[in-house]
């Protein structure tokens, strides 16, 4: 492919190879096509002696210092090259140049002394030059001012002495360094000066004529038949060689002594134009026939190009085959067909006699081709072939497995920075092996394109082509394209070395840990599990998926990270889709968000759609155990599969879990609270199975550590507020230990004038003491209880608490469990109890204590009274008429009668009134009991015996029944508080606990009469 | 690798621990806060030995709140796994990119590209395996593999491992 049909008899391509960048630049610069053939031929002669000139430094006395400068290094080593080209650029300009150059010193800085103040400086320059001695001519600077005169003088002296010598300088140099003795010495040498090997003025002249392009090869193979043919003729065609560069389309080379045997060469050619000829200069000989190596892509099969122009213009295609000339390719493209939606415009068109070019805005999309379609778009020029599937003709196209198969010219097809793009690639990837993309393909293409800036110090890089193949080590500097690395492998360790850039390639090892940098995967952090050639293959830490990229869009990482941010919403936040669902990020894609929503269905989303991020940090659950979980726990699915995981986020009964093994979802699962139990609590937090937490109490030591009892419920009553008007002091808050006067109040709040100073102040009712007109404090509660029930109460204070508390449900836990089982029972001691009227009731009755709460509502007060308080202690008595218990009793016709509506009324009316007689004749149960001799008639129960004597309670206090206290429920006693008191406060009324009742023979008789 | 190593803790107490009983909730606290943890120095923390003798030192009041800061030291056992390291594994799930496999608290990935090319994934059989003429890798087996590398997280440890060498694979 190198298009040099014949070559120079003694040009050497490996020299010109070694041409370094600059030269390569130039070229560009200077198209033999730009200059005529006249400004080339001056030029020609000019420069030939000048660069003996240059070269030759003995020659050269009496020239400027600058050339010396210039050319001192100029020995003979490679460095001659580019100081030629440096000359020749001067050359090119020189008479514009040189004076400027002319008063350059070589130790001072010419521009700034132009620019600046000139007296300042020179003086400046004196001294420095006389200090150093480095001032060779001090006339010179004296003679700043007309430089230019000067300058121009000595530039016409050296330009005569130039061409005068010319001749006589070149025979000298040619017998110094003719080119017989370099290529005499030619295989001896490793490196020949380019400058010797370059033909000379008297070797045969190139010329350049053009043609038309496109038709260069041809051209050349006809007058290489043309010299063949008349080779043995009178006439042979006095040509030494024919030949044309694909960089210089447009134009052939002959090469030949004379410019008549190039016109005769070239005389009834075709498509040559022999008027347009150019003499090619010397020295642009090997800028014409330098093979360049970079710009030649060797195409095989797989690699991938583009096309330049047409339909296809700019689309990726896949080599598929290689025509035997090398000039044309056979391409895979995706079709762009319209299925002849287009050509029926274009027939529109045609009437007009116009035919109209689809244009590039109509250019149909690259779609594979649909057999379908086409037959339907144009049957007759539709045929599939039937030897092979998916093999269809269609308008003269071939189509396999929907890819279009095409033939191009190499011309028409781009090979270089070709870049293919991951999308482009995958659309050729569907029929290709389970690696989806071709990579060795991929690579070949991405190798030819820039590899600078891929590599930063302190990269891991390894040597894949040239002498230092399989070294690698360290990046320690780079610039352009050579990098400097520090070798690390065995013989050459701690050396550095400089490689091009494109012979390296990154290194990396099994298990080293990189982030992706460019490409699809691009911020992606992982391990590589295989690495080979430059194609590796990674874990993603986030994911838990395998891909694979280049080791050249990898760098190695020590951060964990990801595509994890997109916006302001980062991956695994839980998100807001909409009122009533959430989701969470679990994947962040280019520009949009992979979710997996409360319903558990993972979909994608525009960051547009998430309305909210949800900050849950604090929430938590219960697990299937019951046991607390929260953000950050591991939890461990109860049934399913067992997976653990942890978690992310708790919404509502939801939780969301990650778990690393697994790979759906990128690891994040949805799963119920519920069916999950906690394994382990974040950061040791303390659950129940995790001792205590020694920075915070011991909770051993603190006291009431069962946290605060419930607010006391204080029940209401009707009617004016008690508190107004009392004489107060306060017994918490800032105002405590002030006395007052209640002025006026709330359900829960006082307005307090103080005496102290005359402010009102609000204060909460039980935060304040009341005082009696005995000087007694009351509490609040002891307030709003009737006082009667109160009275000779102030021994019995605790009790009363005991009884607050057992109204309030049980502050005082010890009893409470064995009244709920006493309630619960509803045994029908008590039920019998109740029901006879016990000895305590009796009793109560018959105390003023009694008559008093008669007046009150009946059960209510009772309720409250001491007596019952004492008696039942019994949480009871409002509770228990609410309680089913009661509701069972109340069912006895007695208890309706008497009692539910009026319960006072009935009580009373039991209490004064035989209760026996009137209930119990109702009542079978009541019949029943009042048959019986009830315990306290008898006076039989010791509780009925004390109790006529003292207050209602007092038998509880004193303990003197033994049925009351200790007996019936003895437990009950003791759990006291128990919601259903109720129930409970008859055993205070029962004496008639089983126990007591034990001893009478009726006793069973009570137990089918409660309920 | 496991390695007997002197460590040491620091630990606040409330001053209501403080008392006779002190040394049992220091210890206590230790074992609880020590034992099964993972750091990227050491690794795991499989086990603080002669529980008894840990050395609890004098304590120093911290100024301001009247708790005590101790300095506990102790002798563990500690597990780390290193680069290139060929340990046992129980195998715990399997799919078609690979499995993972557990070293006591370590999770180890084993990709299909380090499975040797003769094992095939086997979608099909229940659970999922790895099979070959003579070896079969499911969930529960019992492997010897070469661990290629780790990575530290906060708390945990991950790491890759390779069966495609001689004398590893199922055991």
């Amino acid at each position: 492919m190198s298009g040099l049909e014949n070559m120079f008899d003694d040009s050497d391509p490996e020299d010109a190879i070694e041409e370094s960048e600059p030269q390569q630049r130039r070229l560009g610069g200077r198209s033999p096509a730009a200059q005529s053939a006249n400004d080339l031929e001056t030029e020609e002669i000019f420069r030939q002696p000048d660069e003996m000139i240059n070269n030759d430094d003995i020659a050269n006395d009496d020239e400027g210092d600058e050339d010396d400068d210039e050319e001192d290094d100029d020995v003979d080593d490679e460095d001659d090259d580019e100081d030629e080209e440096d000359d020749d650029e001067e050359n090119g300009s020189r008479r514009r140049k040189r004076p400027r150059k002319e008063r350059r010193n070589q130790f001072l800085d010419v521009e700034a002394e132009v620019d600046e103040d000139e007296e300042e400086l020179e003086e400046d320059e004196d001294e420095l030059g006389r200090e150093d001695g480095f001032i060779q001519d001090a006339q010179e600077n004296e003679f700043d001012r007309t430089d230019d005169r000067l300058h121009r003088e000595v530039d016409r002296q050296r330009a005569a002495i130039a061409e005068e010598d010319a001749e006589r300088l070149a025979s000298e140099y040619r017998e110094k360094y003719g080119r017989s003795a370099a290529s005499k010495y030619r295989g001896d040498m490793s490196i020949i000066p380019q400058r010797l090997l370059v033909p000379s003025v008297e070797d045969p002249n190139i010329w350049g004529v053009r043609c038309k392009t496109g038709k260069e090869k041809q051209i050349v193979r006809t007058i290489w038949r043309k010299k063949a043919s008349l080779q043995y003729t009178k006439a042979p065609v006095e040509i030494l060689s024919a030949f044309q560069r694909d960089n210089f389309s447009g134009y052939v080379y002959v090469e030949a002594r004379t410019l008549p045997d190039v016109e005769y060469a070239l005389k009834g050619i075709p498509n040559v134009y022999a008027r347009q000829m150019i003499l090619i200069p010397v020295t642009e000989y090997t800028d014409l026939l330098r093979v360049n190596k970079g710009a030649d892509v060797e195409l095989v099969p797989g690699s991938y190009v583009r096309i330049k122009r047409g339909k296809y213009q700019g689309d990726l295609a896949v080599v598929v085959d290689l025509s035997e000339n090398g000039l044309e390719v056979q391409l895979k493209l995706v079709p762009r067909l319209d299925y002849g939606r287009t050509q029926d415009i274009m027939s529109q068109t045609g009437l007009d006699g116009k035919r109209k070019r689809p244009n590039s805005s109509s250019r149909p999309a690259p779609r594979l081709f649909a057999p379908m379609e086409a037959r339907m778009a144009d049957p007759k020029n539709y045929q599939q072939r039937q030897a092979k599937d998916n093999h269809y003709i269609f308008q003269g196209e071939e189509y396999v497995n929907g890819y279009l198969i095409k033939d191009f010219r190499l011309s028409m097809v781009i090979t270089e920075n070709v870049e293919p793009k991951l999308e482009e690639v995958t659309r050729f990837s569907s029929t290709q092996d389970d690696e989806g993309v071709d990579l060795q393909a991929l690579a070949q293409s991405l190798k030819q394109t820039s590899t600078s800036g891929t590599f930063q110090a302190g990269d891991h890089v390894e040597v894949h082509e040239g002498e230092q193949t399989g070294v690698h080590g360290r990046v320690v500097s780079f610039d352009r394209d050579i990098v400097s690395v520090r070798a690390e492998s065995n013989e050459l360790r701690g050396q550095v070395i400089e490689i091009p850039a494109k012979s390296l390639r990154k290194k990396f090892n099994q298990g080293d840990h990189v982030r992706v940098i460019g490409g699809k995967f691009k911020d992606e952090t992982g391990m590589v599990v295989r690495a080979k050639d430059d194609v590796v293959t990674i874990l993603s830490d986030l994911s838990m998926q395998e891909f694979t990229v280049f080791s050249r869009d990898l760098k190695e990482a020590s951060d964990i990270g990801g595509r994890n941010v997109l916006g302001k919403y980062q991956i695994h936040d839980l998100v807001q889709l909409s009122a009533n669902n959430v989701a969470c990020i679990v994947k962040i894609e280019r520009d949009a968000f992979r979710v997996l929503n409360i319903n558990g269905v993972s979909q994608t989303i525009l960051p547009s759609a998430i309305s909210m991020k949800v900050e849950n940090k604090f929430s938590f659950a219960t697990d299937h155990n019951g046991s607390e979980i929260r953000v950050g726990d591991t939890v461990k699915e109860v049934d399913g599969n067992g997976s653990q995981g942890v978690i992310l986020h708790i919404y509502r009964t939801f939780a969301f879990l990650h778990n690393r093994t697994q790979s759906e979802n990128s690891g994040v699962s949805l799963v119920h609270t519920r069916n999950v139990v906690a394994v382990a609590a974040k950061g040791g937090r303390i659950t129940d199975s995790n001792g205590p937490d020694l920075s915070k109490m011991n909770p051993n030591l603190q006291v009431g550590a069962r946290g605060m009892a419930p607010p006391k419920n204080i029940p209401r009553q009707g009617g004016r507020d008690r508190a107004i008007g009392q004489t107060v002091i306060v017994r918490q808050g800032p105002y405590k230990g002030l006395l007052g006067i209640v002025k006026d109040a709330t359900d829960s709040m006082a307005r307090v004038e103080l005496h102290s100073k005359s402010k009102l102040i609000s204060v909460e009712k039980t935060k304040l003491g009341y005082k009696e007109r005995g000087g007694k404090t009351l509490s609040y509660e002891e307030l709003v209880t009737p006082k009667k029930f109160l009275s000779g109460n102030v021994s019995t204070l605790p009790q009363y608490q005991g009884g607050n508390s057992w109204q309030q449900g049980g502050a005082t836990p010890a009893r409470t469990p064995a009244w709920a089982a006493s309630s619960g029972g509803r045994t029908p001691a008590w039920a019998s109890s109740d029901g006879s009227k016990t000895p305590a009731w009796a009793s109560g009755g018959r105390t003023p204590a009694w008559g008093e709460g008669g007046r009150t509502p009946a059960w209510s007060s009772s309720s409250r009274t001491p007596a019952w308080n004492s008696g039942a202690k019994t949480p009871s008595y409002g509770a228990g008429n609410r309680t089913p218990a009661w509701n069972a009793n109340a069912r006895t016709p007695a208890y309706n009668n008497d009692g539910s509506r009026t319960p006072s009324r009935s009580a009373w009316d039991i209490g004064a009134q035989t209760p026996r007689a009137d209930s119990g004749s109702k009542t079978p149960a009541w019949n029943s009991d009042s048959a019986a001799p009830t315990p306290w008639d008898d006076g039989r129960t010791p509780g009925a015996y004390h109790d006529p004597g003292t207050v209602a309670y007092t038998p509880y206090n004193s303990a003197p029944t033994p049925g009351v206290i200790s007996a019936p429920t003895p437990g009950g006693w003791d759990d006291a508080a128990t919601p259903v008191p109720y129930d409970a406060k008859s055993p205070g009324l029962p004496a008639v606990t089983p126990a007591a009742w034990g001893d009478e023979p009726e006793t069973p008789r009570y137990a089918p009469a409660s309920p | 690798m496991f390695f007997l190593k002197d460590l040491s803790l620091s630990i606040t107490l409330h001053p209501s621990y403080f008392g006779p009983s002190m040394h049992t909730y220091l210890r206590s606290k230790l074992l609880q806060d020590v034992e099964g943890t993972c750091s990227g120095e050491y690794g795991y923390i499989i086990y603080v030995m002669d529980g008894m003798r840990i050395d609890v030192d004098r304590g120093r009041v911290i100024p301001g709140n009247g708790g005590a800061e101790f300095e506990v030291k102790y002798r563990a056992i500690v597990w780390k796994p290193f680069k290139g390291e060929v340990v046992d594994a129980v195998v715990t799930s399997v799919n078609n990119i690979g499995f993972f496999a557990d070293v006591g608290p370590l999770s180890v990935f084993v990709s299909t590209k380090l499975i040797p090319s003769d094992m095939r994934f086997d979608p099909n059989s229940s659970p999922p395996a790895y099979v070959s003429d003579d070896q079969t890798i499911e969930r529960g087996s019992h492997v010897r593999l070469k661990i290629v590398g780790t990575r530290v997280d906060v708390g945990e440890m991950f790491a890759i491992g390779s069966i495609k060498e001689d004398y590893l694979g199922v055991l």
